[in-house]
């Protein structure tokens, strides 16, 4: 069970996160001994692990019930305006 | 050499429930920014999410619409994506185990397979501003069904035919209005080309968020020829993502295949898996509203309308509607059938009106008037006029224009004997059995009386006179 450093930068852009190039190397040797400990689960008879679920999610009724105020929903918004969180512009690819 | 085209949709459909699927902040298309939110839209600590029981409802309906298999044990999975619209940084979904599987459509001449149908959320909008974004949550958390079918579509007719007729079906099963200018029906298109009577599939691009049929189409039409080019010089098409541009009728890449998208599915830990109930899916099925196919056999069975009426009876949902309630007060179904497809549409196409503007109850009155030879169809169509426009009761139109048929014998004959003096000769020549000039005296009279004497009665009159 070993993990290269590429998958490590590529799990990184998913996450948007920005590693240096020693980091990359640190983590991908703690991402190896995590698998290796899941791996563990493998020695467990698969009988054991079959899921059995007795009870569904709860489900509620289709009946409105007040919102927030938007002062309180723009309340911890870096930046706001038109009553709408303001963020960098979003550019698609084309 | 000649390609085939292999297309694949997944439509997303918004359910038309009061509340949105996870809590309980209502479902508006038109309210101020950020004015349905709460703290389970905006994915604050603490907050979770508790399932809507009608959205669950509706999927269950659909899905039984579409024929498919329901998963009595269904997981809730979260995909991950980072996009400001989505603040949990992952929607909320179904991925191994959805709601239903393996269901069909029949069109005109082919079966669609449905591969599967599952609940997930919509998730927020994004406005673009001078140098930034705004972000609405209004419609974060909003009830989807996501339908994927099976790549069985092999032209962009077809898909417009498929998308018609699924936009029936959930809108027969009360599960969504489908209207693709607010958004409440999506669809993304998976279009690929192979050498016509191959078996493999090519290389598949992906459009995403076309949201119109015509632009479906025209999606579909463009990406064939596209594709085409490619593979006729040789090259091979790349896997991507494209996005469509109405005003120039093309697509565009939009992410490439290096960007593709890893969305580490797992299972929500939030919610417990969804068991459904055997009682519950037996009341779901044994209430369930009349299918666009059920109601096309009805009208062409109890009401002896053609296929083709009882077609259109059904495509427009309202117009059917219109007409059961109409045959509750006349049983003159197939005049009925006629001057609502004729007339009353016909004025609505030729106004672009979307409502009906009459009720049921006077259109079955006027058709009761015909019968009753009260007034002529002649008139009708004259009262008809008048109705669409005033949406006044044909009784009082008629009352209003004294539009009433005489069907006085003594006043039609009158007027007979004064029309058969003023033409003597053509008298003569009807009487030597110059048949065609009935049709002028009727005329004559007609036009004397204002187009109100009942016909069948004038006829009769002059021959008695001559």
């Amino acid at each position: 069970m070993s993990i290269t450093k590429e998958e490590v930068v590529k799990i990184a852009k998913l996450s948007r996160l920005e590693l240096k190039e020693d980091e990359v190397e640190f983590f991908a040797s703690q991402m190896k001994n995590i698998l290796e400990l899941v791996n563990k689960l493998n020695e467990v008879s698969e009988s054991l692990l079959e899921e059995e679920y007795t009870s569904s999610t709860p489900l509620r009724e289709d009946e409105p019930e007040p919102s927030l105020d938007v002062e309180k929903v723009l309340l911890n918004a870096p930046s706001k305006r038109l009553n709408m969180f303001e963020v960098p512009k979003i550019v698609d690819a084309n | 050499m000649e390609f085939e085209a292999v297309i694949g949709l997944e439509v997303h459909v918004h359910m038309d429930t009061k509340t949105k699927m996870f809590c309980s902040c209502k479902i508006e298309y038109d309210a101020p920014p950020n004015t349905n939110v709460c703290p389970v839209c905006m994915a604050l600590p603490g907050s979770l999410p508790v399932i809507n029981k009608r959205a669950v409802e509706y999927g269950i309906r659909t899905s039984l619409a579409l024929n498919c298999n329901i998963n009595l044990t269904s997981i809730m999975a979260r995909k991950h994506y980072f996009y400001p619209d989505l603040p949990k940084g992952y929607q909320i979904s179904q991925y191994e185990k959805p709601l239903a599987e393996h269901g069909f459509v029949l069109l005109e001449n082919k079966k669609v397979r449905i591969r599967r149908l599952h609940l997930e959320e919509d998730a927020g909008k994004n406005n673009h501003y001078e140098n930034s974004s705004l972000v609405d949550l209004n419609r974060a958390g909003t009830p989807l069904m996501e339908i994927v079918t099976e790549p069985d579509i092999n032209s962009s007719e077809e898909a417009k035919e498929f998308l018609e007729k699924l936009r029936a079906i959930v809108r027969y099963a009360g599960v969504s209005k489908a209207d693709m200018e607010k958004g409440q029906l999506r669809c993304d298109v998976n279009v690929s080309l192979r050498p016509k009577g191959s078996k493999e599939l090519g290389t598949r691009v992906e459009v995403k968020n076309v949201n119109s049929f015509k632009f479906v189409q025209k999606a579909i039409e463009y990406e064939i020829e596209r594709q085409k080019a490619i593979l006729l010089e040789g090259k091979s098409v790349e896997q991507e993502t494209r996005g469509f541009d109405p005003q120039s009728g093309k697509t565009f890449v939009m992410r490439t295949k290096e960007e593709a998208e890893d969305y580490r599915y797992f299972k929500d830990p939030d919610l417990l898996p969804l068991i459904l109930s055997e009682e519950l899916l037996k009341n779901i099925k044994d209430n369930m509203p009349e299918l666009p196919d059920e109601r096309i056999e009805r009208f062409m069975r109890d009401y002896g309308l053609s296929r083709y009426e009882a077609s259109v009876l059904t495509n427009f949902k309202e117009l059917g509607d219109f007409f059961q309630e109409a045959t509750e007060y006349t049983k003159e179904y197939k005049a009925l059938s006629n001057w609502l497809l004729n007339d009353v549409l016909g004025f609505m196409n030729e106004n672009q009106i979307e409502e009906i503007p009459i009720t049921p109850e006077h259109l079955a009155k006027l058709v009761e008037l015909i019968k009753k030879d009260v007034i002529s169809t002649k008139i009708a169509k004259e009262v008809i006029k008048d109705m669409l426009i005033s949406k006044k009761d044909p009784d009082i139109i008629i009352e209003e224009k004294g539009l009433k048929q005489i069907s006085n014998e003594d006043e039609i004959k009158a007027v007979v004997i004064s029309v058969l003096e003023k033409f003597p000769q053509e008298r003569e020549r009807l009487k030597n059995g110059e048949e065609k000039l009935i049709g002028f005296l009727v005329g004559e009279v007609m036009k004397l009386t204002k187009g109100k004497a009942n016909p069948k009665l004038v006829n009769k009159l002059i021959r008695e006179c001559l």
